[in-house]
């Protein structure tokens, strides 16, 4: 005997989403409906619809009140949020990109924030119990975000909206004031290299595209990022390359 | 859990909803009436014509898919070990999806709203959620 909603008579996978979302949003559970709209939000990131995503992430308000909510929760709205990013990547929508993978990355805890691994601290002492409650939170692999290619969208992105900026201001002031902290940390770290041989990884890929970019060699610059090998496991590489060629 | 046992109480849980699913003169509902454990009862003895047991569908559900989380955790992601055990993620959702048949068949307003959370959750992440098609097949 099968439920009211299934697959076939749904035809997509989206619209089933949609039929079950619909149905939990009647609940008298707050906390269901919550999870639900995450839910929600996160399979139209997926499926490329980053407007409908973005509209109803804003509109449920969900910022103020993930704070109070419980841990699995929390982590589901970072999966959201992270989601959300690398679709609005997808699209071509940089500066959203950007600034919504901004605060994940700020915090320098993607990992964890994720539910993907534990990241280990020096100078704080979790008792057992806090780390087994911390494994038990993990995501089974096959859930995970890929989180280097995570790291290659947020630099690329930060990387296009940094560089033009910095060549546009001359004043120390501003210099200052980052758009993005995590790039710029890497890239004045990148700029006191004595010396840069060959790109290996993703980061020196984006590193070494950046200063190419800062010299306006953009054709150095456009070959370095869409020679980074992450790029196979997303979805659509090949377009997401030609954007990025743009 | 061994995984052995796990498939063992799937099939067990599986069996439970086909039986109160197809046969409305049972019924499993967290809140009755009490009743004497060692008394054999039949549909025709009660008052309305269902004999009503005390117990929970839907923890039952919980339970075993927190398990299979939980088993998922445990083995090593690279190895053939855990696309095996991934497969069992079909059975389990179909389990689901017929525990909800249930509960909408019932009315039961909030165990429903549980199942389908429980569902939604094997499917929000999957853009082509194959082993929906399957369940739909079978």
């Amino acid at each position: 005997m099968a439920p009211s909603t299934t697959l076939a008579n749904k035809g997509t996978s989206s619209s089933l989403v949609h039929a079950l979302c619909v149905q939990l949003y009647k609940s008298d559970n707050t906390f269901l409906r919550t999870r639900a709209m995450l839910c929600h939000i996160y399979h139209y990131a997926l499926s490329n619809d980053f407007y409908t995503a973005r509209d109803m992430m804003l509109m449920s308000h969900l910022q103020e009140l993930v704070h109070n909510a419980d841990v699995a929760t929390q982590i589901l709205y970072n999966r959201t949020v992270v989601q959300l990013g690398l679709c609005a990547f997808r699209k071509g929508l940089i500066r959203e990109a950007q600034s919504t993978l901004q605060d994940i990355f700020a915090t320098q805890r993607v990992k964890e924030l994720l539910a993907q691994g534990v990241h280990q601290q020096r100078y704080q002492n979790l008792t057992p119990e806090q780390e087994k409650a911390d494994r038990q939170r993990q995501l089974p692999f096959h859930m995970h975000i890929n989180t280097e290619l995570l790291e290659a969208a947020f630099l690329v992105s930060s990387m296009l909206v940094e560089i033009p900026l910095l060549a546009s201001i001359d004043n120390e002031e501003l210099k200052r004031k980052a758009i993005s902290k995590p790039f710029r940390r890497l890239l004045d770290f990148a700029d006191r290299q004595v010396f840069t041989g060959p790109p290996e990884t993703t980061r020196d890929h984006i590193m070494q595209a950046s200063k190419a970019l800062q010299d306006g060699e953009w054709e150095k610059c456009r070959d370095l990022i869409q020679s980074i090998k992450i790029w196979s496991l997303m979805p659509e590489a090949q377009s997401v390359k030609e954007m990025l060629a743009k | 859990m061994p995984i052995a046992l796990w498939l063992a109480s799937q099939k067990e849980v599986d069996q439970l909803i086909a039986i109160v699913t197809d046969d409305s003169a049972f019924s499993v509902q967290e809140i009755t009436d009490d009743y004497d454990e060692f008394v054999e009862r039949s549909p025709d003895d009660e008052k309305d014509g269902i004999v009503r047991i005390r117990g929970s569908i839907i923890s039952f559900i919980d339970r075993l898919d927190d398990e299979f989380t939980k088993s998922l955790q445990n083995i090593d992601p690279h190895g053939t070990e855990y696309v095996e055990r991934l497969r069992d993620e079909k059975g389990l959702y179909g389990t689901i999806c017929r525990a909800q048949a249930f509960y909408e068949k019932t009315n039961q307003p909030d165990p429903l709203a549980r199942v389908i959370m429980r569902r939604l959750e094997h499917i929000y992440s999957k853009v082509r959620p194959n082993l929906l098609v399957d369940f739909v097949n079978n």
